[in-house]
């Protein structure tokens, strides 16, 4: 297959369409996802090809959408539950973190719970402070949930495929500013493997690590930075757990230098685990403090100019690096 | 002064307790820690600890009463000076979790002055490695970074590179650096080293006015001259010694050192021999041979653990450097010139008696490669320093000690 432009929203459905096709226990469930086509129409059509056995519209109850998809799991289904929005998260905090995460564990390993679920977070369409968070932290700090974030179109792909395969359960963060990006590329091509991070652009004097829309605002900083001499690396985590240090610690070795950029607030944050890890890893070759870009921790507002404003944008990582390298 | 001892809230929803019993009566003194009462709540009976030294006044509530959260159970007065700053307030104890509850700590923390400043030089974390690994002095660098902040590059253009000064052989030298001059320190290293071995011994000797070069002996590190015998190794070693100066050789290099003098004795101030090979037939003959085998960097760890109590801080890269460079197998002539069979080959005591010079030997007193009592063999003449607790590498281990015997 030939390079061609292609939407993170229809690599999503394209993932769905063909791990449905290959693997019949292949399940989606939750609000809308069948007739509507999902709120963000990931799911659009699918309906026609796979019925509403396999296209479950549920009533507004995330608790039941996601406690179902974990009895499913657990009894012979590979369900991909949908989650409307992340902002939902602590509707269902119990059933993925002391049923999903733990069950593995509590029987011994006699039993796994191989679901999915795909949800969204971020800002940028004015979804208000209830439906516009980045609750990724909140996932990470829950042993035994896989979480994967990705940026790209390809990667929307390949990592939930992957996820798709893997005999846990997997949290899956899409990012609502993201699903008209288009991009040209080979769903065919092989991406990098699940669980490694992957350098999108090279650098010498400073490591930008980030996953998700921000590997975006990263690489615009960081071109504007080429511009005045800096080179700076950008690294997309992609996957969260795992989370891939090796390469994030080899880079921040060669650099001596890391900033962590996160659009999640900053307290308590994902941002803070990656700097204490750099810190921890790489302190000998450190130049300058682990320095933390994050989102503030405010709720985010409605207005679009404040909403942006609550979070990084590539002028803030450009002066903050500027400011390191005294350049 | 007394003070009253009041009920703390020992679980979430505690509202009082009942009074169990008192384990001390009026008048009886308790010290911080000890046992006063016990208290029945709704879930569990606990001890409660006395948080200061006391003496019980008055008891408030006797055995068998209800006391409400907060209420009066006792009275005391405090003894103990952590009293003086309030310390018999009881604080909440954690909440009840159905275990034994575990005593609250101790109230009052003291208020110590601020101590003197005296400020830990300002420099990166990657300054101060290379700074370690290249044997310099921190304060001594002017930072050229923000507020003067000591940065990679600042110590990088201190550690001037080795270079070659005679045909094939590389000296490393750390320039004096103290107030007055006091002549140049000739230092040689072991079997299997390499002229950064001193970094620390020789910075702390350029502090003190000494102008220290090391060579890279032939056979090793960047030196690219081949020995097969003691001569060859201190043959090219002559033009180095433009003194006199003090000639300090460790192990296998005090071998050097002595044939050195032997052929320069008026070049040469004083001879300083730290673990001299060449005393005695000990020695351990598997690391003589592990490390001309080229071992594998993991091997090489293994090796080195032997040589000090404290093995040395050589990064994964390091230990791939020095392993890349054992691998050349260029040591593989001169196994035989130190050890034979796990025994000395070398015999320094003849050439040690006719020397002219003041000389002095420095030992580890857990030397695990050569056993400091070799020292018996030493003639009455030369001075011994014993280091205890130093392994063979004492200008590792307590290089202040060993650079101190450089003192005027």
């Amino acid at each position: 297959m030939a390079a061609q432009e292609i939407t993170y929203r229809d690599a999503l459905r394209q993932a769905l369409d063909d791990a449905m096709r290959d693997d019949e226990t292949v399940v989606v469930i939750g609000e809308e996802v069948g007739r509507y086509g999902g709120a963000y129409g990931v799911t659009k059509d699918l309906i026609a090809s796979y019925g509403e056995e396999r296209l479950i519209d549920t009533p507004i109850s995330e608790p039941a959408i996601i406690g179902a998809a974990v009895g499913a799991a657990m009894t012979g289904l590979r369900p991909v539950a949908e989650l409307m929005y992340v902002d939902f998260l602590g509707l269902v905090m119990d059933q993925l973190a002391n049923q999903a995460a733990k069950i593995r564990y509590m029987f011994g390993g006699q039993i796994g719970v191989p679901m999915v679920v795909r949800t969204q977070g971020g800002t940028g369409r004015s979804a208000g402070a209830q439906h516009s968070q980045s609750l990724e932290a909140w996932v990470m700090h829950t042993p035994g949930l896989r979480l994967a974030m990705p940026a790209t179109a390809a990667d929307a792909y390949h990592l939930l495929r992957h996820a798709l395969t893997l005999p846990d359960p997997v949290v899956f963060i899409e990012h609502k500013a993201l699903y008209a990006r288009k991009e040209r590329t080979d769903l065919a091509a092989p991406v990098a493997p699940w669980g490694q991070a992957t350098i999108r652009r090279a650098g010498s004097d400073v490591t930008l690590v980030t996953y998700s829309r921000m590997v975006f605002t990263a690489l615009e900083a960081a071109a504007a930075l080429a511009e005045r001499g800096i080179a700076a690396e950008v690294i997309d985590l992609r996957t969260l757990n795992p989370l891939d240090m090796a390469t994030v610690a080899a880079s921040v070795r060669r650099t001596g230098r890391a900033v962590v950029v996160t659009e999640s607030c900053l307290t308590g944050g994902v941002a803070a685990e990656l700097a204490a890890r750099i810190g921890e890893e790489c302190f000998d070759y450190l130049e300058d403090p682990v320095i933390r870009i994050a989102g503030e921790d405010v709720p985010i507002p409605v207005s679009p100019a404040l909403e942006s404003a609550a979070i990084p944008q590539p002028p803030v990582i450009i002066s903050v690096v500027q400011r390191m390298l005294r350049r | 002064m007394t003070e009253t001892l009041t009920l703390p809230r020992m679980g979430e929803t505690m509202e009082s307790g009942r009074v169990v019993g008192w384990l001390k009566q009026p008048g009886e003194a308790f010290r911080r820690g000890e046992t006063i009462v016990e208290i029945e709540s709704d879930k569990t009976v606990v001890e409660l600890p006395a948080l200061a030294d006391g003496v019980l006044t008055d008891i408030l509530a006797p055995q068998g009463a209800d006391v409400a959260v907060g209420g009066p159970l006792c009275s005391f007065r405090p003894t103990g000076v952590t009293a003086a700053a309030g310390a018999a307030a009881m604080p909440d104890i954690a909440p009840d979790t159905g275990r034994d509850p575990v005593p609250a700590p101790a109230a009052a923390l003291p208020v110590l002055p601020a101590p003197q400043t005296d400020e830990r030089p300002r420099a990166t974390p990657l300054a101060r490695r290379l700074a370690r690994q290249h044997g310099i002095a921190l304060a001594e660098v002017k930072g050229t970074g923000r507020r003067g902040r000591v940065e990679a590059s600042d110590i990088r253009a201190r550690c001037a590179p080795a270079a070659p000064i005679a045909d094939g052989l590389f000296v490393q030298h750390w320039p004096a650096s103290g107030p007055r001059a006091a002549g140049r320190a000739v230092l040689l290293h072991g079997f299997g080293g390499d002229a950064q071995t001193w970094a620390t011994l020789a910075m702390l000797l350029a502090q003190r006015g000494l102008d220290v070069i090391a060579p890279d002996l032939p056979g090793h590190g960047a030196t690219t001259l081949a020995a097969t015998s003691l001569d060859t190794l201190a043959a090219p070693l002559g033009a180095l010694c433009e003194g006199p100066v003090e000639l300090v050789g460790h192990s296998l290099g005090a071998a050097v050192a002595i044939a050195l003098a032997r052929v320069l004795p008026a070049q040469i101030r004083r001879l300083t021999l730290i673990a001299p090979a060449g005393l005695d037939s000990a020695i351990d003959g598997e690391f003589v041979a592990g490390l001309a085998a080229g071992p594998t960097a993991g091997g090489l760890a293994h090796l080195l653990r032997r040589l000090s109590p404290r093995p040395p801080q050589l990064s994964a890269d390091q230990m791939a450097r020095m392993a890349a460079q054992l691998a050349r197998g260029r040591l593989a002539a001169l196994v035989g010139v130190l050890a034979a069979g796990g025994r000395q080959q070398i015999d320094i005591l003849p050439d040690l008696a006719a020397l002219p010079m003041p000389v002095r030997v420095v030992w580890g007193t857990d030397d695990r490669i050569i056993p400091w009592t070799q020292v018996a063999r030493l003639p009455a003449r030369v001075a011994i320093h014993l280091i205890a607790g130093a392994g063979h590498m004492p200008h590792w281990d307590a290089p202040h000690l060993i650079a101190a015997l450089f003192d005027p």
